[in-house]
């Protein structure tokens, strides 16, 4: 065992059990992903540590709740959007701050591959088009591709259905479409 | 648009923005305080009740003597029950709803609420059986949860409780999720902490807001009757009569089942 990291499944059945140790492993293993959901959602630094911090205390003791059988990512970050946005409505200062591109130069160390598929021009047009669309339409995008979630945590996320979650996403692709077709 | 994105369909568009790098902003750590907060049992200013008995006590103390003493509190003394969370806090608003009963949900019949909550509805004898039973469901991070109100109607031996025309009114919430939080203001509010039969109750007099997560979004009641609360088992019970500390407690302590 050794060496080889515990499955979600192993380190959350631990935590139900009172293994400490086993829960600060998952919230290792979930913490930078928990941030960037909490962030997408209140687009601030302070309010999103704080959500995400809320949100795996909020889950510990829930622990006794969650179904063992069920994949604990998307229950653990359905909780953080929760709190994200219970925070984002309480929030006097709505105007978040803006996505932007990683700070990857052209001509400093070699971008990775998949950077390099995408021209800088056309990195900075697209998170341009991201940063006009609505608040429920950059969350749905950015849980499904910039996150990489799949369809089903999206939808766990998003807290909705899996077919409301697909339909959400094609109508917010629509508009980023649309918005990506409007002039600079 | 630039002609690369013209050409593409939603899955090479999606495909596009997966392979986009932002800049997000740096993770902190997080599981040394979360780790920190799950120790103890508390979060920050928070009084967390499902704790061991011996540490819950001392911390129900603090906050007791705290208020007893009249003592300048610079932020909320926070007491986490579960489905209730019971705020002191120095001053009341200036202006507050007027005083009524809170939203119940649908009716429902006592069976159906034994069979809502997993558990037979505890009904103490000098009540005897409700006049109206409701429910509401609420999603929260932890699922759907439940929430059940018994009603008793006004009786010689239950005097109204102002702004509504009952003499008792009992909330059961199920679970820990935080569905209900009650402001008590220092300047109107007296809360008090009691142990009967190793059960602790928390007694609220005077004017408090309840801020009431329902299923049809938060609402805001402001409430003038006496209230006990306490925990029983995965439920937090809320009882609300115009009765004394003593009567309520009785009718709390004496709860059988139907």
């Amino acid at each position: 065992m050794e060496g080889r990291p515990l499955e979600d499944a192993e380190l959350a059945r631990r935590a139900r059990e009172g293994d400490d140790a086993a829960y600060e492993d998952l919230v290792k293993r979930y913490g930078q992903i928990a941030f960037r959901v909490a962030w997408l959602v209140t687009r601030d630094h302070a309010e999103a540590e704080d959500s995400a911090q809320e949100a795996f205390v909020k889950a510990y003791y829930a622990l006794p709740r969650f179904r063992p059988d069920s994949p604990f990512r998307p229950w653990m970050l359905k909780i953080v959007a929760n709190e994200a946005r219970n925070r984002a409505r309480s929030m006097r200062r709505r105007q978040g701050l803006a996505l932007r591109t990683a700070a990857v130069s052209d001509g400093d160390a070699a971008p990775s591959p998949e950077t390099a598929a995408l021209a800088k021009e056309d990195r900075e047009v697209l998170v341009a088009a991201l940063n006009r669309l609505s608040p429920a339409d950059r969350e749905v995008i950015g849980y499904r591709f910039l996150l990489g979630l799949s369809e089903s945590e999206t939808a766990d996320v998003l807290d909705v259905r899996l077919g409301t979650a697909k339909s959400r996403l094609s109508r917010a692709m629509a508009r980023l479409r649309a918005v990506l077709e409007e002039p600079a | 648009m630039t002609e690369r994105f013209r050409s593409m369909n939603d899955d090479d568009l999606g495909a596009a923005l997966s392979t986009l790098e932002i800049g997000w902003p740096p993770a902190p750590d997080l599981a040394p305080a979360v780790m920190a907060r799950a120790a103890s049992g508390m979060g920050p200013g928070v009084v967390r009740l499902p704790l061991s008995r011996r540490k819950r006590i001392l911390l129900i103390a603090a906050a007791t003597v705290l208020l007893l003493t009249g003592a300048a509190v610079a932020a909320k003394i926070v007491i986490d029950l579960g489905g209730v969370v019971l705020e002191v806090t120095p001053n009341r608003p200036g202006v507050l709803p007027t005083p009524s009963i809170a939203p119940t949900g649908g009716p429902i019949t006592l069976r159906e609420a034994g069979v809502l909550l997993g558990r037979d509805v505890p009904i103490s004898e000098r009540l005897r059986r409700p006049d109206r039973v409701w429910a509401d469901k609420v999603f929260t991070e932890v699922g759907e949860v439940a929430r059940v109100t018994l009603g008793w109607r006004a009786r010689p031996d239950l005097p109204k409780i102002s702004g509504t025309r009952f003499g008792a009114v009992l909330m059961i919430f199920e679970g820990d999720a935080n569905l209900a939080s009650k402001e008590v203001y220092e300047d109107t509010g007296v809360l008090k902490f009691e142990t009967v039969e190793a059960v602790d109750y928390f007694w609220t007099r005077g004017t408090h807001l309840l801020e009431l997560l329902t299923s049809e979004g938060m609402v805001y009641v402001r409430v003038d009757g006496n209230v006990l609360l306490w925990r029983d088992g995965p439920y937090t019970m809320r009882l609300e009569t115009s009765l004394s500390k003593a009567e309520a407690l009785r009718i709390a302590s004496s709860g059988g089942t139907t």
